[in-house]
This record gives C-alpha cells, structure tokens and sequence, in this order.
C-alpha cells in the first residue's frame, strides 16, 4: 500500500510542532514540511515566546484551554530534561500588572500556569501606576533555538523538509500530495483566500539586561519586558492591518520609555537589536478540516492558522488537535483512494 | 559646629555649642537655655581627642558597610571623624565576593530574633534602591526560586520578610523529584563583586582611606593613634583575638554558564544540614552552584571530590545543567558562630584604654544580614561616644 503523503506548508512554530507530532505519530505516513521561510526568518523568531493567552471570542473555552494545557505541559518536560537549553526552552516568573482591576481576575489558564496568585500590596509598591496583579510562572520558548530543535525532531522521525514557496493548494495536489496540512499563519490570506486574516505588527527590541529575572506584563499586552537566554525582549506594538516590516524608531523610543516606566533599570540597558513581526491574526483560530478537489483529486486539507500573537503559547496544543483531524481524514477514506 | 579641642575655654564651648545646637534647632538658643547650660558644664571635664580617629579591620561586606553606616551617622556630629579601613584582601578577593550573593537566612533562627530583625532591615534597606538608577551599580536585583525540602518543615524565619511567599503546589513539586515540600518566594540578589566596589567608591568619595595590610593586633593601630576599632575580621578574628566560638565553614562552589536557568533552587536536607544539600542560584553573569558546608575545614584550596558530588547532586536536581559549561571553582570560608558577635568592648593596652565594636561571625549570610548589623554597630559606636563624652548626650 502506498504510504499517504502529507505535507505540513509553514515552517513556523505551528508548521514545525504540526509536522513532528504528525511524523512521530502517523508512521504510516511521508511527511514534508514546505515553507517559503525557516528559522531564523520566521514570524516565530520574532516572538519573545512566552506562554499566556488571550481567548478567541467564538471557540469554547475548554479547547481553548486544552490547547494551552497541552503546550504548556510538553514544553514543562522539556523545560525539565537535559534538553532545556538546546531547545530554548525555560522557566520563567513574573508578573502582569493592571492599572485597575480587571472583572476576570483569572485568565483562562489561570489553573495551567504554576503557582498562580494575585500579588501582595507589598509586591505592588514596586508598580505605582498599578492597583492589581498576577504572579505566576509560566515557560518562555525561545523560537530561534526551539525550531531548529523541532526540525532535527522531525527529520529523525522520518520527515523530508522542502524549501518552496507554495502560491496555491493546486499545486500540491500536482506534487501528488494527499493531505494537505495549512499552516501558513499570514500566509493563508493569500494561499487560501481568507479575507479575515490580518496582520497586527509587533515591534521589539532586543537589550542586554542580565540582572532582570522577571517577566513583567502591562494587563492588555501593550508594554512587556520578557528576559530570555541571551537577551532582555521588551515591547511593543499592536498595529492592526499594519504591513510594515521595517523597524519605526517612533516605536522604539515608546517602547522603551514604556517599558522603563515598568523597569527603571531598563534605563541603564544597551540596546542590542530591534525587529518587527506581524502577528498572523484572525478573530479565531482556524483549525477545521475541509476536504477539496483540487484538479481532479480529492485532496483533504487540515486547516491551523491564525493563531494571532499566541502561536509560541497554543502551538503543541493546536498541532495535536491538528495531528488527530489528520487521523480522521486517514480513516475516512476509502482504501482506493490510497493507491 | 561643636569643635571639641584640648584647650577651650568654657566661654567658647559655650559660643560653639550655641552655634552648633542651633542649626540643629529651628529657634535659635539663648545662652540661658538648659542645653547649653549643660554643655558648659559638660566642658569642664577633661575633653581628650581633637581628631576622631576610627579604624574598621577588615573590608569584606561587613567591614564596608559599617564604615558606611558611621559616616552616615556621626560625619556631621565628629568633625573631624576619620575612618580607616585596614585590610589584607580587597575586593574581588574577599568571602563576600565569591559569595553568590543571595538574600537568605537558614530556615530557623534558632531563637536569634535579633538576628531575623536584622535580616529583615537588610532586605527592606536593599529593596528601597530598587527603583533608584543605582541599584545596577549596587548589584542588586529581584529574583524568584524554589526552598525544597524532602519532608513538611515549619515555615522559615524569613517568610515575612520576603516578598510573595507561598508553599509550592503539587505540579510545582512535579518539576522536582525527590522534593515533597517547600516554598517559593522572590527574594533579592546582591553581589558581592558589584556591591563591594560601589561601597568602596561611595566611602572614598566621602575621604575614607584604605590602607592594604595584615593588621598583626589591636595594639598595633592604638598605637598609631586610633581611638576606636572596629573589628570585622570575618573567620580570620581568632587572629587578633582567641574566639572558641569561631569556625570556619567551608564552601566550594562551581560558576556554569547556563542563561536558561531564572529562579534560584535550595534544597534543604535536615540530616546533612545547612548548604551542604545542593543549590543552584543564578547571577547575572553566571551560576553558582553549591551544596558544602564543612565545619573545621580551614582550606582554601579547590578540592576534586567536593567539585565531582556538588556537580552530580546539582545535575540531578536540574538536569538542564548538563550543558552547562563549567568557568571555575571556588573556595570561601564562612565565618561560622554560634550567634554573630556584635558588641563593644572596651579593651587595655598598656596605659591606653580603646574601644572595640566586634561585628563578626555572620556564617553564611553575611551579605543577608549586613546592613542591620552596621546599623546595630554605629548604634553601638553612639553608645561608646556618650559614654566618653565626646560627644553631648542630647545631641545623638
């Protein structure tokens, strides 16, 4: 019998989680994973990575939830074995702060975090401009060393890695692919003609800081300060329909007045780079299955896109729920279609 | 200002001391004030020094930080008051700079409430600058982490003293097998190889003088002059004077690079004791990793086998360490006491009477407790100038 071949088209965090858990799984299956771009030029590598969520407005909260558990928890492991560093993952705690108390003290994932709790009066005297607090610890998954890990994972599962640029799902039903897995994040605008994916850009910038331990978080996400491995990421910017990849040094120096207002001794930091990633934003995440005839071949396609600015914290999630839609498509189809 | 000289005429101590009293004082004095009435009478004793001539043996955390805290008190009460630092190893060279430079006591305090209050007083002074631009060049900054334990324990003497502290959750004990208890708090760091050149700095700039030199014995600096010593020789104090009391602590440590890691790790084990179960504190330039605690031994020397069972139990405490490139060893000395001494005590040379403020003995939380012992020595220090009258009562 010949094996089915899938391909996984998007070679960021979601593609590349997408891609292992489909070629660690479906032994029965060749596996490619296609891109345009790989690491370190992915949306993904933009991403400070750190693992917290706002919910999409439409999908139930317990899938929401699922997802987040699930990444959170294989990324625990990881955080915990000998591969920590060579996969960039680690433990980070912090705290995310409001100007005013928010109605829902407890984000959905509040239970999925470690240790979550609200801050003391003693913790909030750091935050003048603040009145109510998280404090948790939570994984920050650094995409520029967890993709590279991922896709050696890959390739000793068996999976081919393709660099090409896909412009239609036609195409890849010509290549005789048979189940076709889209994980083009922005990409999708075009790939599949989805008018309601948008771009929110973010800009960041990089600073050497290595006394600062702790992420710190303004409420809505606007300012943040996420200490990694290397470097201090701190951000940011939320430009809806904002296309522009090129650093604005407006942006930069908001950022950083912001994001000193939280850290004084951000003042003292050296700047070490800034970039810009668009956040691949949809109202919710896309993950469905469709089946399409695509010149003349009945091609099923596995839609996980849209994730927005929280691919980094829905990726395994999303990819195991992609992983079992997959299955379902190989169940369901009649045994001749498989020759 | 109230100048205290061999030679003054009761009429102008009397001028003086209206001077001085009176920038103290919103009104200004009038010569029929109580106050001043008691100054001049004060000015018929005999009034002994012109200079004040302070001397701190030792120029670890302890001896800076008292330097500090008697110029912050009494500069503008002694003029002039001269403070000499004497010591043989300076910073980086010093316990305190190998130190990792963590803000903790020992769980229990053993009934030393006096202790526990100074420890907190630490904390609350180092957590005051954290906003300032200064904190960078003071080395201290927050950081969170995990007090593991194989067993319930009471909860520590710091507790309060700590910032967010809470027992650990089940799925936080998961990332820890072997650990069935503990806490997690955010604590500060402050590093001896920052903190002590920044002590160095603000004291020069306020003209203290360092002098590099072994002192031999008390008699030495009397000598020379000095009117008070104050004695923070750390686990070298049985040199100058005999401390059954006193012992060294040894510690070996190892620095790693592995940026990963964020939180520090302690691991407490009642049966092996105090620093000698593994711990893992990350800086911010590197890791410090530990876990030895040995009584009696008074080497300096890196040791091989200490180095192979503090890496192996740190490795299995968090395996990520695996690749984590080892820089160096360390080797310090705490200076272990059954309670830290920090008295006075007024001590004979010859014909000369001096004064001596011990502050020493403070084991492995010397930098955790530093402030609230300087603090607690310059109280002592007043005490000493009121006994001798060097300087009014009711001006202090």
């Amino acid at each position: 019998m010949k094996r089915v071949k899938v391909v996984v088209v998007g070679a960021g965090v979601v593609g590349s989680s997408t891609a292992v858990c489909i070629a660690e799984t479906l032994t029965n299956c060749s596996v490619t994973l296609m891109g345009d771009r790989f690491t370190p030029d992915t949306t993904s590598d933009i991403a400070a990575g750190i693992l917290i969520c706002a919910p999409f407005p439409d999908i139930p909260l317990e899938r929401q939830q699922k997802w987040f558990k699930d990444t959170i928890d294989h990324l625990l492991t990881i955080a915990q074995s000998e591969e920590a560093s060579d996969a960039g993952v680690l433990l980070s705690s912090g705290w995310q702060l409001h100007k005013s108390v928010p109605v829902d003290k407890k984000p959905f994932w509040s239970e999925f975090v470690l240790g979550f709790r609200t801050m003391t009066d003693q913790e909030l005297k750091r935050f003048p401009n603040h009145k109510f607090g998280q404090a948790f610890t939570t994984v920050k998954c650094e995409c520029s060393n967890y993709l590279p890990w991922l896709e050696k994972r890959f390739r000793k599962a068996g999976g081919q890695v393709v660099k090409q640029k896909v412009n239609n799902l036609q195409e890849l039903s010509t290549q005789g692919y048979d189940v076709i897995v889209n994980c083009s994040g922005l990409g999708a605008k075009t790939l599949v003609e989805d008018s309601q994916v948008y771009p929110v850009r973010g800009q960041v910038l990089k600073v050497h800081a290595p006394w600062l331990q702790h992420f710190i978080r303004d409420g809505e996400g606007q300012s943040y300060i996420y200490p990694g491995m290397h470097s201090v990421t701190i951000g940011g910017t939320r430009q809806a329909d904002d296309w522009r990849l090129e650093p604005d040094p407006g942006d930069s120096q908001n950022i950083l007045e912001r994001c000193s207002r939280l850290e004084p001794s951000l003042r003292r930091a050296r700047v070490l780079g800034v970039s810009v990633g668009l956040r691949p934003s949809r109202k919710n995440v896309r993950l469905e299955r469709e089946l399409l005839l695509l010149g003349g071949r009945q091609v099923d396609v596995v839609h996980n896109y849209g994730h927005g600015g929280w691919g980094v914290t829905l990726s395994w999630g999303t990819a195991l729920e992609a992983l079992s839609l997959v299955r379902q498509c190989l169940y369901q189809r009649p045994p001749s279609s498989r020759l | 200002m109230l100048r205290l000289s061999r030679n003054t005429s009761r009429g102008r101590l009397q001028r003086d001391a209206i001077g001085f009293l009176s920038l103290a004082c919103s009104t200004p004095l009038q010569p029929g004030d109580a106050i001043v009435r008691q100054l001049a009478n004060q000015s018929n004793s005999e009034l002994k020094h012109s200079d004040m001539r302070v001397a701190v043996i030792g120029a670890g955390v302890s001896g800076l930080s008292t330097a500090q805290s008697i110029f912050e008190q009494y500069h503008s009460l002694i003029i002039p008051l001269t403070i000499e630092v004497y010591a043989d190893r300076f910073t980086p060279l010093t316990t305190s700079d190998g130190a990792a430079g963590f803000w903790q006591p020992y769980l229990y305090d053993k009934g030393n409430v006096q202790e526990t209050k100074w420890c907190k007083e630490t904390f609350d002074y180092l957590l005051s600058f954290l906003r300032s631009p200064d904190s960078i060049k003071m080395g201290i900054f927050l950081q969170s982490g995990y007090n593991l334990c194989s067993e319930s324990a009471p909860d520590p003497s710091f507790k309060d003293s700590v910032l967010g502290f809470r027992t650990l959750t089940e799925r936080e004990l998961e990332l820890f097998p072997g650990y069935s208890y503990g806490w997690f708090n955010t604590a500060l760091m402050v590093e001896g190889k920052t903190y002590l050149p920044w002590l160095m700095d603000w004291l020069r700039e306020r003209g203290v003088k360092f002098y590099q030199r072994k002192i031999e014995s008390f008699k030495e600096l009397v000598d020379s002059g000095v009117d008070i010593i104050i004695n923070c020789t750390g686990v070298r104090s049985g040199d100058l004077q005999f401390d059954p009391e006193l012992t060294p602590g040894r510690g070996q440590i190892l620095k790693v690079q592995a940026p990963w890691l964020k939180h520090w790790i302690i691991t407490h084990s009642f049966t092996a004791g105090t620093y000698n179960a593994p711990y893992i504190i990350p800086g911010s330039q590197s890791v410090v990793v530990g876990g030895c605690f040995q009584i009696g031994n008074w080497s300096e020397q890196n040791n091989s086998e200490d180095h192979q069972r503090i890496w192996e139990a740190a490795c299995k405490l968090e395996p990520s360490l695996k690749h984590a490139q080892i820089v160096e060893d360390w080797t310090g000395l705490r200076p272990v006491r059954s309670k830290v001494r920090l008295v006075r005590e007024s001590m004979q040379s010859g014909q000369s009477k001096f004064e001596v403020i011990h502050n020493y003995g403070h084991g492995g939380f010397g930098l955790t407790i530093h402030r609230g012992c300087a603090q607690e020595a310059a109280r002592l220090f007043g005490e000493i100038l009121e006994l001798k009258d060097w300087v009014p009562k009711s001006s202090l």
